[in-house]
């Protein structure tokens, strides 16, 4: 913990998260390259940074401050983050937010998220793959990528439509079921899983999951099996671990 | 961002050690506990990023792009080995296809190209710190 210089109080504050007392800052540049500290709030602490110009934030080297600091925080212990953007005009205004009840149930927060760690699982088919199941699996696919095989760029339009159709419902039908084994394979290792919705055609599941902090090894097992027993089919990413963005109250 | 478990070698998970852009985006972007009347920041140019891109699959282009890819397919290769190697490749080559523009949905398209200069620009000046933008052909860096 470090003593606020005077200058620093006066500075509009970023907020990136809220800790409890005591937790060790990360040399981690902050929001325009403030030097983060704690602000103690009763129980718990914010972890802040001085701002010098609060209307311009949101280019992509703040919004990767911002992460950069709470998943820095997050390896050690227990960081409730906050919305991205969060700035108060001074350390007494952020005080005067934060009354009582907001420090009671922040605490009580960290209480619950404290034994875990957030990661993000990207599941995404191997398009070749697919196609090649769905080719193999519906006559219909068959006979319209036969029948556009070899047109130009302006033949054949509506077959080609039609076939483009099909594939994509294809793909949406597999999702369901491999999802769905996917997010019982997981149940096992983690506390929680929140699906994202998916966006692209081609994925399987995106999700964020909390772990257990002694149970980091066990999940990164149980994912790198996944894998494996679906390399054919399936590309895994995993990021982590990070500040528990999906699970904080109000998200 | 940080990647606590590195196993890259004989692994079959992708492990960045420094998620993209997008990646960041979409963790933090409306996330996170709020104070009230104080979520007041002008998000420059990440506001556009939170475009459904959903809209993006039903669409003839996205149809088109299937078709293409299931006309290209060799079906032979798809039995023989590697293969997972040739599946990469093939999806790879698809993604630069003409209709490029649609292949990784709406939202990488926003930022695709500033994203992959960001990860290009990480990997090459790691430990630096960013500069606020550079000049890209993407309205999102304005």
């Amino acid at each position: 913990m470090t003593a606020a210089a005077p200058e620093a109080d006066k500075l509009s504050q970023y907020v990136y998260g809220i800790v409890a007392q005591g937790t060790s800052v990360p040399d981690v540049a902050g929001v325009g390259g403030g030097r983060v500290r704690l602000q103690l709030l009763g129980d718990v602490a914010a972890l802040v940074s001085g701002v010098p110009d609060p209307e311009v934030i949101g280019l992509p080297a703040e919004v990767r401050a911002h992460a950069a600091v709470l998943d820095a925080v997050a390896q050690a212990g227990p960081v409730l983050p906050m919305r991205f953007g969060t700035v108060v005009p001074d350390v007494d205004a952020l005080r005067e937010a934060l009354g009582p009840d907001a420090v009671a149930s922040y605490q009580e927060e960290l209480d619950r998220l404290g034994d875990a760690v957030q990661y993000t699982l990207t599941v995404r088919y191997r398009e070749g793959a697919v196609i090649a199941e769905l080719v193999e699996e519906q006559p219909e696919i068959r006979r319209l990528r036969e029948a556009t095989a070899g047109a130009g760029p302006d033949a054949a339009y509506y077959e080609r439509i039609r076939l483009g159709e099909l594939v994509v419902h294809g793909f949406e039908q597999k999702r369901v079921n491999d999802a769905a084994a996917l997010t019982d394979a997981l149940a096992p290792v983690v506390l929680e899983l929140r699906p994202r919705e998916t966006a692209q055609v081609e994925d399987v599941l995106e999700a964020a999951v909390l772990v257990r902090r002694g149970e980091q090894r066990r999940f990164d097992n149980t994912v790198e099996a996944l894998a494996s027993q679906r390399v054919d089919r399936m590309s895994f990413r995993l990021v982590g671990p990070q500040a528990p963005y999906d699970f904080v109250a109000g998200t | 961002m940080s990647a606590v478990a590195t196993r890259s070698h004989g692994s079959y998970v992708d492990r960045p050690s420094s998620a993209s852009l997008a990646d960041v985006v979409a963790l933090i972007l409306d996330k996170g506990l709020v104070i009230d009347a104080f979520v007041r920041v002008s998000l420059v140019g990440i506001e556009i990023l939170t475009i459904d891109a959903r809209i993006v699959i039903a669409s003839v282009d996205t149809f088109l792009r299937f078709a293409e890819a299931t006309n290209r397919l060799d079906l032979q290769a798809q039995g023989g080995k590697d293969l997972p190697e040739l599946v990469e490749g093939m999806t790879q080559a698809g993604s630069r296809g003409k209709t490029g523009g649609m292949l990784s949905g709406a939202k990488e398209a926003l930022i695709g190209n500033r994203d992959k200069d960001d990860d290009e620009r990480g990997r090459e000046e790691k430990g630096r710190e960013e500069k606020p933008e550079r000049r890209t052909s993407s309205k999102a860096d304005s």
